[in-house]
């Protein structure tokens, strides 16, 4: 076959995900209306589109999997409706093509379909077809035409390098060789032959016969019909793997609108023509039409890079598709009835930020089940745009926080003082528990106790300059709330300076700005605070944070207002500069050792501006924050 | 035979194989980072790339003095890290045979990999892979 199907590959694997994932959220949800047509019927369009992908991939043992599952489901579409058997099935079904994708990911063979395919017909309806049945032994040789070889799918069409060995006492061996080759010319076109035609017809000893096949059959099928055939000693019949020289690295598909495409077509070519028109300003000297076009370029630069950052958008629904079947399963450890809603699907996010969010938001849902709920009850998992951010939000209607046991805990662990503790207001215990190690529960449970807990939630969240807020109330329930920015790359930053130095803050890190009076200034105990609101906020020197040289305080006080752990900080700089659109570029070894600091940009001019983090700054070694305050 | 860049750290002489080095670039500006160690005098724009860069005579805890205004940009492949030296000093040229080895404690202080004899001078063949590790407690 002369397409390179590795181009295809990438695109096969991530497709047939999706299609897996939908077909366990359809069958939960037809698992609780089993005679739902619609769902019964997009489910079969399921198996069957992975069936059709596999088949033309040659991906044999794939294909024939979700034709065996299109065929069992094909039984219950007719009767309208399936029984919890059945769903049981199926989604083992999904589980082992979930394994065989894993095996094609890491180009391993595909495993054995065969046990469970031929397990299957005490699970099939009275109304199904007979399940295909299973195929036939080696030591059977069963010949084509018979029907008991059932591989109906078009397996794309494959090279097969095929070698027969003939029985040492064949009489006419080369006649015998001749018809072998007929035969097989019959199921394809033999590329070559070893020896070949011409030389067969001479006569003459022939103990083996080499050939080069191109064939819609699978090769087992191949190979049962030469077995079939007197005088064959032995036959091996294989795929042959056109593999390129140089293995490429697996890159990560994404599927782009073709709307998209052609917008990029179109401002390509306008920057060409503002290409020219530049270079003929340019060259006749006229400045006014220089400027003109500079404006026009900054313009299609912005819209390029609109576009571009559109390609990276991914709905919410590509990571929520593993939920339903897993609050199923929790359900059925756990005994408890769950209702499970996701609203806001089709919100967009960028894909990395999507990527790194899958298991966290698992792992809220798996709480939520896990520790929420008490016997039935609700979790929602709903998203929503809230200006340059998405609002991400894992919600249940049980028993709620018990800031009690939080406080004995974050006590007996040595993260608060008993006195620290009694005076701690409910709202600013609950971000305890994204601590590493703490949680609630005194056993671990079987799943929520192992794996990624919140502190990997939080910081997650936080990796990408967004913020996590917990609420809660006893016997009501807990609302764990992920503020995320739409895209990573591109962040609108707060530009400050401070001891000679410029730096950023992500603007959603900054609540406000303010140019504070002296007398605006209170102390309190040891510790300088400003009142906003009805709240005093304590004053942090971002030159001490930074350990920079304090510096005499002469005229208004630019302040940030940030929060680190749940709570206000008002962080005085030396200027305030501006905000800014930044393309934000992550930090490579060694420099994501430094704390607080979370990514840096690089200014039109080549100057680099790191971004910090006024937590990351806060939790490193000054725990109470108070060698950072502003002392009277 | 294999090329090392020759340094001088403080007062001994030091050297880097070539093929570890990307490019030398004569005096970038480098932009403080917040909060880094004293070693990391600060960071460069490498065509987009931003590299922080160590003083090595400072992190091997040489006597403070001046530094060579070039930096030795290391390949992507070793790290993304400039190093800056007390004084380059050129390309030498080595048999990897001609190598005497360092004992194992000296290794992981010095950051020495093995020594080479170039008539009188001794050349300490940096260890990047312990340079490597011991910047991950930064």
């Amino acid at each position: 076959m002369a397409i390179d199907m590795s181009k295809y590959r990438d695109m096969f694997l991530s497709e047939s995900r999706e299609h897996l994932q939908t077909m366990g959220r359809l069958l939960v949800e037809l698992e609780k209306s089993p005679d739902d047509r619609e769902g019964l019927d997009a489910l079969f369009r399921e198996a069957h589109s992975i069936k059709g992908m596999a088949a033309s991939m040659g991906y044999r043992a794939t294909a024939e999997l979700g034709h065996h599952l299109e065929d069992f489901l094909s039984g219950f579409r007719a009767g309208g409706a399936i029984p919890p058997t059945a769903i049981d099935r199926v989604l083992a079904g999904v589980d082992l093509l979930e394994g065989l994708i894993d095996d094609l990911s890491a180009e391993r063979p595909e495993r054995d379909v065969r046990p469970f395919i031929v397990g299957s017909t005490g699970a099939a309806p009275p109304s199904a077809p007979p399940a295909p049945p299973p195929l036939a032994d080696e030591a059977e040789a069963v010949g084509p035409g018979n029907g008991a070889v059932t591989i109906p799918v078009a397996s794309g069409e494959e090279i097969l390098k095929i070698v027969i060995e003939l029985v040492s006492g064949a009489v006419a061996p080369a006649a015998r060789a001749l018809l072998m080759l007929r035969e097989l010319a019959a199921q394809g076109e033999v590329l070559d032959a070893d020896p070949n035609e011409r030389k067969l017809l001479q006569g003459g000893a022939v103990p083996r016969l080499e050939l080069r096949l191109k064939s819609w059959r699978a090769p087992q099928e191949i190979k049962d019909l030469l077995l079939a055939m007197s005088d064959v000693a032995r036959v091996s019949c294989v795929v042959e793997r056109v593999r390129p020289a140089t293995r490429q690295s697996r890159e990560r598909t994404v599927r782009v609108r073709t709307g998209l495409l052609d917008q990029f077509i179109n401002l390509t070519g306008e920057l060409v023509t503002n290409r020219y028109m530049l270079q003929a300003a340019y060259n006749e000297g006229r400045d006014q039409d220089m400027r003109d076009g500079l404006e026009r370029l900054t313009r299609l630069i912005t819209d390029l890079h609109h576009h571009v950052l559109q390609v990276r958008m991914m709905p919410l629904a590509s990571i929520t598709g593993r939920l339903p079947r897993m609050v199923r399963e929790l359900e059925q450890q756990t005994g408890k009835e769950v209702a499970l809603r996701i609203a806001g699907e089709e919100v967009e996010l960028d894909r990395s930020i999507l990527e790194a969010l899958a298991d966290p938001l698992m792992h809220m849902v798996r709480n939520a089940v896990d520790h929420g709920i008490e016997e039935r009850g609700e979790v929602l998992v709903s998203a929503s745009r809230e200006k340059d951010l998405v609002l991400v939000e894992v919600r249940d209607n049980g028993r709620g926080l018990d800031a009690e046991a939080i406080r004995r805990k974050a006590v007996g662990a040595g993260l608060l003082s008993p006195g620290q503790a009694l005076r701690m207001a409910e709202r600013d215990l609950f971000p305890l528990i994204c601590l590493p190690g703490f949680s609630t529960r005194a056993e671990v449970s079987e799943t929520s106790g192992r794996g990624v807990g919140m502190d990997v939630v939080k910081a997650v969240t936080e990796q990408f300059g967004g913020t996590l807020q917990i609420a809660s109330e006893r016997g009501r329930g807990t609302s764990i709330q992920l503020r995320l920015p739409l895209s990573v790359a591109i962040i609108r930053l707060l530009l400050v300076e401070c001891g000679g130095e410029l730096l950023a803050l992500p603007i959603t890190r900054v609540l406000r700005t303010l140019e504070l009076e002296r007398a605006e200034i209170r102390s309190s105990g040891r510790q300088m605070v400003v009142p906003l609101g009805n709240e005093l906020v304590p004053l942090l020197s971002l030159r001490r944070m930074l350990r920079q040289p304090a510096k005499p305080v002469a005229g208004t006080i630019p302040v940030v207002v940030s929060e680190a752990r749940g709570r206000k900080i008002a962080l005085v700089v030396d200027r305030l500069v501006g905000q800014r659109e930044a393309f934000v570029k992550s930090l490579a070894f060694p420099l994501d050792r430094i704390a607080g600091v979370s990514g840096a940009t690089i200014l039109g001019d080549g100057r680099i501006v790191f971004i910090i983090d006024p937590q990351g700054l806060l939790d490193e070694g000054t725990a109470s924050g108070g060698r950072s305050g502003v002392s009277p | 035979m294999e090329q090392l860049l020759a340094f001088r750290l403080g007062g001994e002489l030091y050297g880097l194989e070539i093929a570890h080095i990307q490019e030398v670039v004569e005096a970038p500006p480098l932009y403080t980072i917040p909060r880094a160690p004293a070693a990391m005098p600060g960071a460069l724009n490498f065509h987009g790339s931003i590299l922080p860069v160590l003083d090595l005579a400072a992190f091997l805890d040489f006597a403070p003095g001046k530094r060579d205004a070039r930096v030795l940009v290391l390949s992507p492949a070793v790290a993304h890290l400039a190093l800056a030296v007390t004084a380059l000093r050129g390309v030498v040229p080595f048999a990897p045979e001609s190598l005497l080895p360092t004992r194992e404690e000296q290794a992981r202080d010095t950051c020495i990999r093995a020594v080479l004899t170039q008539g009188r001078e001794m050349i300490n063949l940096l260890d990047l892979k312990t340079l490597l590790g011991r910047l991950e407690s930064l």
